[in-house]
């Protein structure tokens, strides 16, 4: 039937009788979107968040489309076709951003159980989509279908939308609670993206709807303003692109910029009305592609160069540490002939050659601790480093470094200490490295100490959820100077090598990234030069 | 290669419940309203305010032409045989027919307008017509006033 009091559209899509806002809202938001997420999955294609991203892209399209179409028709016919298919829309779209969050947060599928509960949120919209309950008719009068839409299951999907941002709320806040890395961040950033865009898209079209529905508004206009906010969530797709290469897209923000510029412009033509603005339109629509054509290439030249900027950094990378592995190789076979004379292999040392023969091997040792601490602090970096999480019992592994570690305390006279507040503290660690990182906070603490002693002490919080250990020294202390860059790679205090001259600067880098795998965290406090230093490690029981 | 088609199900079973009720949800609802017409349209019927309650319109935004009208709703498919794809100018849009599977013809009273909508009548009495199988006398002089004019 024809909505006999609207005109005709040309080409389903356009007519003089709409908001000239449809256009600005719908046209811009969909290409943005679906070119975007099409980049990112055709970059892609076995990528689950990428084809994530591009179902939801096309979906909002269809609802942009149907939109254009039922605004701008008269057709009542292909209308009341259009209309059930919408609370469906909303409901996917809502239940994919919850998938696309999930996928984002934990960098898998998820499991069965939860595919099963978004089947049940989408259950009773598919199962009542094409009865009387979603839609029984259409007003050719109004040219819409409002009057005869069931109330109770618009604002079911409705609802689903409410729960899923609800939803991803609750798991952005989570992840980025529990989370200590730098991915926090883009947990912030597509966060904010997919709710604003949910919260407009989802709010005006309920809002739009409901008060249309119930005689407040005189049609749903207001829904349109809701379209910018796949816009906003795009943008911050973009940011996260380019600040984290979350898709593993580069040159994607020169190219989304120019795009959506040109979609931009290009839009305005639609509706337009007076010559001169026309072809001032024109005019800015051809600069906008010629000099997007140039930003792009100046972009990719860029691009092109820091990617073999950092091919050279890799290869000097693997160089270092191809020669590190040699040098170790050589340090090892030295330290065993060494040893072996030292231990009488080859007979009777006269007791002027065991001296120098000592020195060797004592040198030999610390060249090979020196080179395995650069190596452990590669791979630490490098991301090389497999985490075995066990169940560990800190105060034997304390005790354990402690045995190790005594005789080069005692050759340079300083004692040792431990006060445990508890026989055993059972938690979950990687025992290998966990004993690495203690122990190079006491081997620290014993080579800036020339005199004097190391207390350690291990401490559980009052509702037993974490450990502290305190190594506190009496030696040379740090400077404020140093402070800052303690803990980072190859952060040598600036008179370290007078006190120590093996310093490589990697011995706290080390224990700080191996604490903050195991959720915890490490501080240093000293009140100056000369007046010791004690460093503090918590860490929590679960991790 | 062999394909393990228990994996295949287990691993797609969501995409391919949600792919096929998408396909069914489409095919019906094709079905329902592009092959069936099988849905209700509701439009404004011509009314004149001498002899009955009408709801009173606006052509413009400034209301300086007022027009009169009833709710009316028809099945479509008995729509579009009695009127085709346009109503306009077709008298049997504005009544209830015998031939009408369902029908409903609403006059403008307290109980039938809303907050917005003003009432004007030059009859006592206002009513809603509806099912034609009934027997109410005005509906059956509506009949007849139709069937003289066809």
């Amino acid at each position: 039937m024809i909505c006999y009091l609207y005109p005709k559209p040309i080409f389903l899509l356009f007519s003089h009788d709409v908001p000239v806002l449809l256009y600005y809202a719908q046209i811009p938001a969909t290409i943005i979107a679906l070119l975007l997420s099409f980049y990112i999955f055709w970059n892609n294609k076995k990528s689950l968040l990428g084809r994530l991203l591009f179902l939801i892209a096309v979906l909002f399209s269809i609802w942009t489309i149907t939109t254009l179409i039922v605004w701008a028709g008269n057709d009542g016919g292909l209308m009341v076709f259009i209309w059930p298919f919408y609370n469906l829309i909303l409901g996917f779209i809502a239940v994919f951003c919850v998938y696309f969050i999930y996928v984002f947060l934990t960098k898998k599928d998820v499991g069965s159980g939860l595919k099963l509960i978004f089947l049940a949120l989408l259950a009773p919209i598919l199962i009542l989509a094409t009865t009387n309950l979603n839609i029984g008719g259409f007003n050719i009068t109004n040219c819409d279908a409002f009057d005869f839409e069931w109330l109770p299951l618009k604002i079911y999907s409705s609802i689903v939308g409410v729960i899923s941002m609800i939803w991803i709320l609750f798991l952005l806040i989570h992840r980025h609670r529990s989370d200590k890395t730098d991915f926090r961040k883009q947990i912030t950033l597509l966060g904010a993206g997919i709710e604003l865009f949910l919260f407009s898209f989802l709010g005006m079209e309920f809002v739009a709807t409901y008060f249309t529905r119930i005689g407040i508004l005189p049609d749903s206009g207001l829904e349109l303003y809701g379209m910018f906010g796949m816009t906003i969530f795009m943008v911050y797709i973009i940011i996260v692109i380019v600040r984290f290469h979350t898709f593993n897209i580069k040159l994607v923000a020169a190219q989304a910029l120019i795009w959506g510029l040109i979609a931009l412009i290009g839009s305005q033509f639609f509706f337009i009305k007076t010559q001169i603005n026309f072809i001032l339109n024109g005019v800015g629509f051809i600069f906008t592609i010629i000099l997007g054509y140039f930003l792009v290439r100046a972009v990719k030249k860029v691009d092109e160069q820091r990617e073999a900027l950092d091919l050279a950094n890799r290869q000097q990378t693997n160089l270092l540490h191809f020669i590190s592995h040699q040098v170790k190789g050589f340090f090892t076979k030295s330290r065993n002939a060494f040893s072996g004379l030292l231990e009488g292999d080859y007979g009777t040392l006269p007791e002027t050659a065991r001296h120098v023969i000592q020195e060797g091997f004592d040198s030999d040792n610390r060249g090979v601790q020196t080179v395995q601490e650069i190596l452990n602090a590669a791979n630490i970096k490098t991301g090389n480093v497999t985490y075995l999480m066990v169940e560990t019992n800190l105060v034997n592994l304390i005790k354990d470094v402690i045995l190790l570690l005594k005789p080069a305390a005692d050759k340079k006279q300083v004692a040792i200490n431990f006060n445990p507040a508890v026989q055993s503290f059972i938690l979950k660690a990687d025992t290998v490295q966990l004993q690495q990182a203690i122990k190079n906070l006491i081997d620290n603490s014993i080579k800036y100490t020339p005199s004097g002693k190391i207390d350690i002490s291990l401490e559980v919080s009052a509702d037993k959820k974490q450990a502290v250990i305190k190594v506190a020294d009496t030696g040379v202390g740090i400077h404020d100077e140093d402070m800052p860059k303690l803990f980072s790679e190859g952060g040598r205090g600036k008179d370290s090598l007078k006190v120590n001259v093996d310093s490589t600067g990697y011995g706290l880098y080390i224990v700080k990234n191996i604490i903050k795998i195991h959720g915890g965290t490490v501080t240093a406090y000293s009140e100056g030069e000369g007046h010791g230093s004690v460093f503090t490690v918590v860490l929590p029981v679960k991790n | 290669m062999r394909i393990n088609y228990k994996n295949f199900l287990k691993n797609n079973f969501f995409s391919l419940i949600l792919s096929f009720a998408t396909v069914v949800v489409i095919f019906l609802s094709y079905d329902r309203f592009i092959v069936r017409h099988d849905y209700v349209v509701g439009y404004e019927g011509n009314c004149d305010k001498a002899t009955e309650s009408c709801f009173v319109g606006c052509e413009d935004d400034e209301c300086t032409v007022e027009y009169y009208y009833t709710k009316m709703q028809k099945y479509q498919p008995d729509l579009y045989a009695e009127c085709g794809l346009d109503i306009t100018n077709c008298e049997y849009a504005d009544a209830c027919l015998s031939g009408d599977r369902e029908c409903s013809k609403i006059y403008c009273d307290e109980k039938t307008k809303t907050e917005d909508e003003i009432c004007v009548s030059g009859v006592k009495d206002s009513y809603i017509q509806s099912d034609i199988g009934s027997t109410d006398s005005s509906e059956e002089s509506l009949q007849d006033n139709l069937d003289n004019n066809i």
